[in-house]
């Protein structure tokens, strides 16, 4: 016992000398952050402009939005440019130019005219010959969000990459009892790219047909563009002349803009909000049906609206879903039903057939005649969907592997007829 | 404190060649432990369970447990031990080296975190305390340290509809080495 009591002294003596060290033992964290630098090229306003024509046609990389009008589609390449294909024979779509145009993000078509957003100006080119396009005019510093001017003479064109390391050793400090976040996350979030306004829009035999994911729409002379907190609506009855009208304040969280009949469809963070165009220059807000923070595309007809809700990330929630609303009274829209979904991004009707982009999960194709009891026709998988135009029979999907074309005329037997595969 | 480890090492091996049987043949032992994690962050618990073969004063055996200091891992480690004395109660010294697994990882849209496992070793003195005929209640101190890597991918996100990030343009590798003073209470049957 003598030596128990010896032994628990010298222990508990050594413990507490260890103890008061405890200082020296360091916990420490060896870094190798390895960064992409973007070191900005810069050009003239005249020079960047005097370059936006048909250049010869570049692989499709990083799509953004489509619009598709007659026989062409147009497919935005995110802060870059837009795609011309050529789409007269869906089997065998035709990659026919380029266009370049600096942090473009969104267009709208009306007859010949594409309006596009170039940083924080709205363009118009003339497409009447898609092989030839021509810079026609510019509405200046009108999507003020976009703040990439420099000056009135210089702009970011583009941007060098340039791959760097760096090294450090420190202490690891643990964040509570949170799991330890690495440094460089935060700040490398809060120097995140800028902002945009966006896209295309709805099924008009003047204007063509955009993605659900628009945040530009053309119809009845009026081009409505949304932006992170508002929408702009400029009067393009001189078609290369577009001018300015107003700018509505709608709050943070706007994400896109679906035209049907006299009404627009504004999908946001928060619900989908509509607005009435009668009168055009002016949209009165009508209508809204509040959901939780998620991301909502929408798109209608006469009695229903659909929207998908997307959670994660960017997009807040928890759950992705379908949210189907009776619209029948405008002023009051009520939910119908909701479905489950995985992943989902833009959609599509026609008719009485409902098409949903749930990324991952792949292109879900429903019979919607009755919205209570939506009857799934079929999945398409491995492509990754995240927009898609859907008219006459062709559906035009946009995925994250490539550009993928559907006949459905006939619902049970869906042919692929053609795959643009995107280049990575 | 690499050094006290070898020193450790040393010891065992000295006292190897002194040291009077304790069983003729070798026996099976198994131990559980809990200890608390000193170190330049928080305290937490470790908890292990260790099983292998006595002979002659000698302890090898493989173990394992949960150690949830700064970042819960699993240590799968040999465990090395001698007894100093050949007496009921006596003291003793014990090494651990081996492999600490870590968490698999997480990955959501932006941010992909992959974790690999590291090392685990740990050395120190304690005293055996002798309860029952194959009973004995372990205490002990020494140093002890795990090691991991967090390897983390983000993308830069186009901020407009629909949201897509680039491919994983970033990745910040880390090495983290945590050392700890470790006491702990077991008992080995």
């Amino acid at each position: 016992m003598k030596e128990l009591n010896a032994f628990l002294t010298r222990f508990s003596l050594m413990a507490v000398f260890v103890v008061l060290l405890q200082g020296c033992f360091k916990d420490t964290v060896e870094s190798e952050y390895r960064y992409t630098i973007f070191q900005p090229i810069y050009k003239t306003l005249q020079q960047v402009r005097s370059e936006i024509m048909t250049s010869p046609p570049i692989q499709v990389s990083f799509p953004g939005k489509i619009y598709l009008k007659n026989k062409y589609i147009f497919v935005t390449e995110t802060y870059q440019g837009i795609h011309i294909i050529d789409n007269a024979n869906p089997s065998n779509p035709k990659n026919i130019g380029f266009i370049k145009i600096p942090s473009n993000v969104d267009m709208a078509v009306k007859n010949n005219t594409l309006y596009a957003d170039m940083y924080s100006d709205l363009i118009t080119i003339d497409i009447s010959n898609p092989e030839s396009v021509k810079f026609k005019t510019v509405v200046p510093k009108i999507f003020v969000e976009n703040g990439w001017y420099i000056n009135q003479d210089k702009v970011i064109a583009g941007w060098d990459k340039k791959d760097t390391v760096v090294y450090s050793k420190k202490d690891a400090i643990a964040k509570g009892d949170e799991r330890w976040v690495p440094v460089g996350y935060s700040e490398y979030y809060n120097t995140g790219s800028q902002g945009s306004t966006g896209s295309a829009g709805a099924p008009s035999a003047s204007y063509g047909t955009g993605g659900s994911l628009a945040r530009f729409t053309a119809l009845q002379d009026r081009l409505y563009t949304v932006g992170n907190k508002n929408f702009s609506i400029f009067n393009i009855t001189d078609d290369f002349n577009p001018a300015f009208v107003a700018r509505k304040d709608l709050g943070s969280g706007v994400e896109t803009i679906f035209p049907f009949k006299d009404n627009l469809f504004v999908g946001t963070t928060t619900g989908v909000r509509i607005f009435s165009l009668a009168n055009l220059d002016n949209p009165a807000e009508i209508g809204m049906f509040g959901h939780v923070r998620r991301c909502d595309p929408v798109v209608a007809n006469d009695k229903n609206a659909f929207a998908t809700l997307r959670a994660g990330s960017t997009c807040g929630g928890n759950t992705s879903e379908l949210t189907v609303l009776n619209i029948q009274n405008l002023t009051s829209p009520t939910l119908v039903k909701s479905y489950q979904l995985e992943n989902p991004y833009g959609l599509a009707l026609d008719g009485n057939t409902l098409f949903i982009c749930d990324g991952t999960a792949g292109l879900k194709i429903y019979a919607a005649a009755d919205v209570s009891n939506l009857k799934p026709i079929t999945t398409i998988k491995d492509i990754e969907p995240f927009d898609v135009i859907a008219t006459n029979g062709l559906a035009i999907v946009v995925g994250r592997k490539g550009i993928y074309q559907y006949d459905y005329k006939d619902l049970n037997n869906i042919k692929l007829l053609s795959t643009t595969k995107l280049e990575k | 404190m690499k050094k006290v480890i070898v020193s450790l090492v040393f010891i065992m091996i000295c006292t190897g060649f002194n040291h009077t049987i304790a069983q003729e043949s070798p026996a099976y032992s198994g131990m559980f432990n809990v200890g608390i994690l000193y170190g330049s962050n928080k305290s937490k618990i470790q908890a292990q369970t260790i099983h292998g073969l006595q002979y002659r004063g000698w302890f090898a055996g493989v173990g394992g447990g949960i150690d949830d200091y700064f970042q819960q891992s699993i240590p799968i480690f040999l465990d090395v031990r001698k007894s100093i004395l050949n007496k009921p109660n006596m003291p003793f010294v014990y090494v651990d080296g081996g492999i600490n697994l870590v968490t698999k990882g997480t990955k959501d849209d932006w941010r992909k975190v992959e974790m690999k496992p590291g090392v685990f070793y740990e050395g120190g003195l304690g005293y055996k305390i002798a309860l029952a005929e194959k009973l004995a209640l372990n205490l002990a101190a020494g140093y002890s340290a795990k090691t991991y890597t967090q390897n983390t991918f983000f993308k830069r996100t186009i901020p407009t509809p629909p949201y897509f990030t680039e491919d994983w343009t970033h990745s910040n590798k880390e090495d983290f080495n945590l050392q700890r003073f470790v006491m702990k209470i077991g008992l080995q049957f």
